[in-house]
């Protein structure tokens, strides 16, 4: 009896130790004292008050806004397109040239953060800012789209378009009302992670948006100094985004990995 | 050889003693009762889902009874795990190594039991001839045709020189060609080693071209067991008659030993008065046209010839009688000029240990 | 050229001119600069190897402290992954699948949350040391647990674990049952199917794992910032001041391709003597 509980018993705790520290951060932020520490005071949501009156917060959380969602809109164009031309094409080269598009994952993202500061400030002689933000994220991100829209297409049966123009239906009808319904689930998924990578993203953004702040630099700013409550009201709260964004994507495309 | 003079005989190899086993609420497999001796090609055949593969992996030990207890040659393997049984299987889907070689395969067990690499050398060499793959040994696993992985799914249990080999549908994957092959083979080969086989199938046809000892199941339970002739001939219940065969369903009443069938003929038959089911083969039918009738016919039904399907080696005819009970008789070779034609009437009859009555279904 | 293929690249230009243009470009561009020279915080195109050499003289120790970390690390997460993945997979039946969510639903998030919350937990009058010092197990806080290597370490590994669980689970997904048991019934005990039959079947997704967290660990300097100390102990650390503060720009392009070259000669490494043989 006692070892058939020791799986279970691994398992639990190394759930306990993936989760925890991000258990903490949420409980606390619900703390009413100073110190983020044992014992805790009472339930409050000072830090939330406190964080929405503040008008930096604002300004970070419109900012990661303004650049996830054309992030997120970009890279499912995209990766989505890269992802969909290889499969109907069917070509052997497909999978190898989709995992090119991975090689951006690859390399620390500090270099190509460096890379793009490069770029602009240096070749192109042009302002940093939100769009050098949004071009570092639309290559960290479209190939996630790509993998996710490659892994649905992986199981796509191509008959039913033929079947689809054999009853009549244009090409353009065959994509709105065949493909499109089948493929739509994993578009979306894909593109809520890109929009929960580009939220969540930190050193692209810290290196190229120049001045002001996203949500992830704003956290950066408070952490690098103190101990100060309120980072764990905003920490939730980027918490709470990506988590639910990551559900529903996980969800909608049935992604593992 | 009836089982009565079976349990007479010198200790059985393996000896199952009212094993069962319930998975929660569930029954897999109701008490049984079963002996293999050494040297037998035991079959157990019964439909998908009537525990036959339950109790494969309870001889082989991936699964623990619910209760009862299970020997091999004598010693009480009931609670010993699958790696120290003197049991090998060949799973259904083979489960070879994708990572080895052939040769690694089939030396896998060895390797484990860490004997010398010159021996394992010999071994694997002489088991690859057994099984005719000798030319193969280096090839990698995902390189082999079907056939191949199972002839060395097959020499790697054999290399253990198993007590008991235990086969799990071990033809069921391939195509027909290749299975009548493999039949050939699994009898040479049983011949050869002189080994224990115990294989599960739901295919009849399997079981009678290999086993010398049928073990019949359904739902749980053991329906009948012996040697394949007999339970052909001679099946004990309703579900062996039809599972094992086509065959014909006879039922009527007994009053003081005469049966009256519903179907027409009565006959003397010994038993307790009451509702009786006697089964029919089809190849044991005799058919003639009407005309041809014999004066005084032993038991007999005379019909209509409903349909007549020639199927290549005989003919399969099914004659409605007039109270609308059907027979379905088999012809070895179609007799044309016999007379023999849908709409035809027809004598139909049978010898008298023909039938065979069957318990209640 | 035929219409479909026309369509095709026109289909499959912008995922690919962006990254020619966003990313091969501005690293080569980069590889460039890294042979560049600097006088009085002015770049100075050319050809010199003074930053290459500057990287392995002055920041040699430090360099391969980096490599030693990246590898703790990605040991760290291949061996506990595989651990976790092993039993999702095979060891708590159904619920294998519930965990493995545990681990993919802060998958797309929370990189800074995560080191703060260590942060937070770690440092002399954070959360650990509070419920140490209550329960009465010390007198005063514990100073060890934060800044330092280990501390680091643990955060980073915490951070790459479900990066290095899900390809080592996916791996072990492709792992049939039955060749355990038939490992088993060859006489294998437990402990030899798990050496022989599970880890030669997963190897990919052990490199693979091993690869995806010793590469980000590598480059990281966000970590060791906030929880090794006041001095640097990982490279990147140079490099974000080199191109912040000092304007350096041809050292810290030096350093990160030092620091690629590196890494791909470790994972190639580790490929190599876990795979490439077998193939």
């Amino acid at each position: 009896m006692t070892r058939r509980l020791v799986w279970p018993l691994v398992m639990t705790a190394l759930s306990a130790f993936l989760l925890g520290p991000l258990i903490l951060v949420v409980v606390f932020s619900f703390n009413s004292n100073e110190l983020i520490s044992f014992p805790m005071g009472g339930l409050s949501l000072r830090w939330y008050h406190q964080l929405i009156g503040d008008d930096a917060f604002q300004a970070a959380l419109l900012n990661s806004l303004a650049i996830a969602l054309p992030t997120a809109f970009i890279s499912t164009v995209t990766g989505a397109l890269a992802a969909y031309t290889f499969a109907e094409w069917r070509t052997r080269f497909g999978l190898p040239a989709l995992s090119v598009l991975g090689l951006p994952v690859l390399l620390p993202p500090l270099v190509i953060a460096i890379a793009l500061v490069v770029l602009f400030a240096r070749w192109l002689d042009l302002p940093l800012g939100r769009p050098a933000v949004i071009c570092g994220h639309v290559l960290v991100t479209q190939p996630f789209v790509a993998a996710v829209v490659a892994a649905r297409m992986a199981s796509f049966d191509f008959t039913v378009l033929e079947a689809a123009r054999d009853l009549g239906a244009s090409r353009f009808q065959t994509f709105v009302k065949v493909t499109l319904p089948q493929i739509r689930a994993a578009i979306i998924g894909a593109a809520l992670i890109a929009f929960a990578l580009s939220l969540d993203e930190f050193i692209i953004a810290v290196f190229t948006i120049g001045g002001g702040n996203t949500l992830s630099t704003f956290v950066w700013g408070k952490i690098k100094t103190t101990l100060d409550p309120s980072i764990n009201a905003i920490a939730t709260i980027m918490l709470a985004m990506t988590v639910s964004l990551t559900l529903i994507a996980l969800r909608l495309t049935r992604y593992r990995g | 050889m009836s089982e009565a003079i079976r349990a007479g005989e010198a200790e059985p190899l393996l000896r199952l003693s009212a094993v069962s086993k319930r998975y929660g609420a569930a029954t897999a497999l109701h008490p049984i009762d079963l002996a293999v001796t050494k040297g037998s090609f035991t079959a157990i055949l019964g439909p998908s889902g009537c525990g036959k593969s339950t109790l494969l992996r309870l001889i082989a030990g991936f699964t623990e009874p619910s209760t009862g207890s299970i020997e091999i040659a004598g010693r009480d393997v009931t609670r010993l795990v699958p790696e120290k049984r003197p049991t090998n299987m060949v799973f259904q889907g083979y489960g070879l190594f994708p990572h080895m070689t052939v040769a690694e395969n089939v030396g896998f067990g060895l390797t484990i039991a860490r004997r010398s690499r010159s021996e394992i050398g010999e071994r694997v060499a002489e088991t690859l001839a057994l099984v005719r793959l000798e030319e193969l040994a280096g090839r990698p696993i995902q390189a082999l045709s079907g056939g191949q992985q199972q002839r060395v799914a097959l020499a790697r249990a054999l290399i253990m020189r198993p007590l008991i080999l235990l086969l799990d549908e071990p033809l069921a994957a391939l195509d027909l060609k290749l299975r009548q092959a493999m039949q050939t083979e699994l009898r040479r080969i049983h011949k050869e080693t002189n080994g224990t086989f115990v294989f599960v199938t739901h295919d009849q046809g399997e079981a009678f071209s290999l086993a010398d000892n049928l073990v019949v199941m359904n739902e749980g339970r053991i329906e009948q067991i012996g040697r394949p002739q007999d339970v052909y001939i001679r099946p004990k219940t309703l579900f062996v008659s039809q599972f094992v065969g086509d065959t014909n369903i006879l039922e009527g009443t007994r009053r003081s030993g005469v049966v009256e069938l519903a179907a027409g003929p009565r006959f003397a038959s010994a038993g307790p008065d009451g509702k009786v089911t006697f089964v029919l083969r089809p190849e044991t039918v005799r058919i003639r046209p009407a005309q041809d009738l014999p004066s005084s016919p032993i038991a007999g039904i005379t019909g209509t010839i409903e349909e007549l399907h020639l199927l290549g080696d005989g003919a399969r005819i099914t004659v409605t009688a007039p109270e609308g009970h059907q027979l379905i008789v088999r012809l070895p070779n179609p007799r044309f000029g016999d007379g023999l034609a849908p709409g035809i009437r027809v004598a139909v009859d049978w010898a008298d240990d023909a039938l065979t009555e069957v318990g209640a279904p | 050229m035929t219409a479909p293929a026309v369509k095709r690249i026109a289909a499959l230009a912008p995922a690919y001119g962006i990254l020619a243009g966003l990313f091969l470009v501005p690293i080569a561009l980069l590889f460039a600069v890294s042979f560049w020279s600097v006088r009085s915080f002015k770049l100075e195109p050319g050809f010199s190897l003074d930053a290459y050499i500057r990287t392995f003289t002055v920041y040699g120790s430090l360099f391969v402290w980096t490599l030693l970390m990246a590898a703790a690390v990605a040991i760290l997460c291949v061996v506990i992954g595989f651990i976790f993945a092993y039993g999702a997979r095979f060891r708590v039946g159904t619920h294998g699948d519930l965990f493995i969510l545990a681990t993919m639903i802060t998958l797309f998030g929370g990189y800074l949350v995560k080191i703060y919350s260590w942060k937070a937990i770690l440092s002399s009058n954070g959360i650990l040391n509070s419920l140490l010092l209550g329960l009465g197990l010390v007198d005063q806080p514990v100073g060890w647990f934060i800044f330092n290597r280990g501390a680091v370490i643990v955060a980073l590994a915490h951070f790459l674990l479900p990066f290095a669980i899900l390809p080592i689970y996916s791996a072990l997904r492709n792992v049939p049952d039955i060749t355990l048991d038939a490992a088993r019934d060859l006489g294998a005990s437990p402990w030899a199917v798990l050496v022989k039959v599970v880890l030669p079947q997963c190897r990919t997704g052990l490199v693979a794992a091993f690869a995806i967290c010793f590469l980000s660990a590598v480059g990281d300097y966000v970590t060791p910032m906030f929880l090794g100390g006041g001095s640097a102990i990982m490279l990147g650390q140079f490099i974000v001041s080199e191109f912040s503060t000092r304007f350096n720009w041809p050292s810290g392009a030096a350093m990160s391709f030092s620091l690629m070259g590196a890494s791909a000669l470790v994972i190639g490494a580790v490929w190599l003597a876990f795979i490439g043989r077998r193939r």
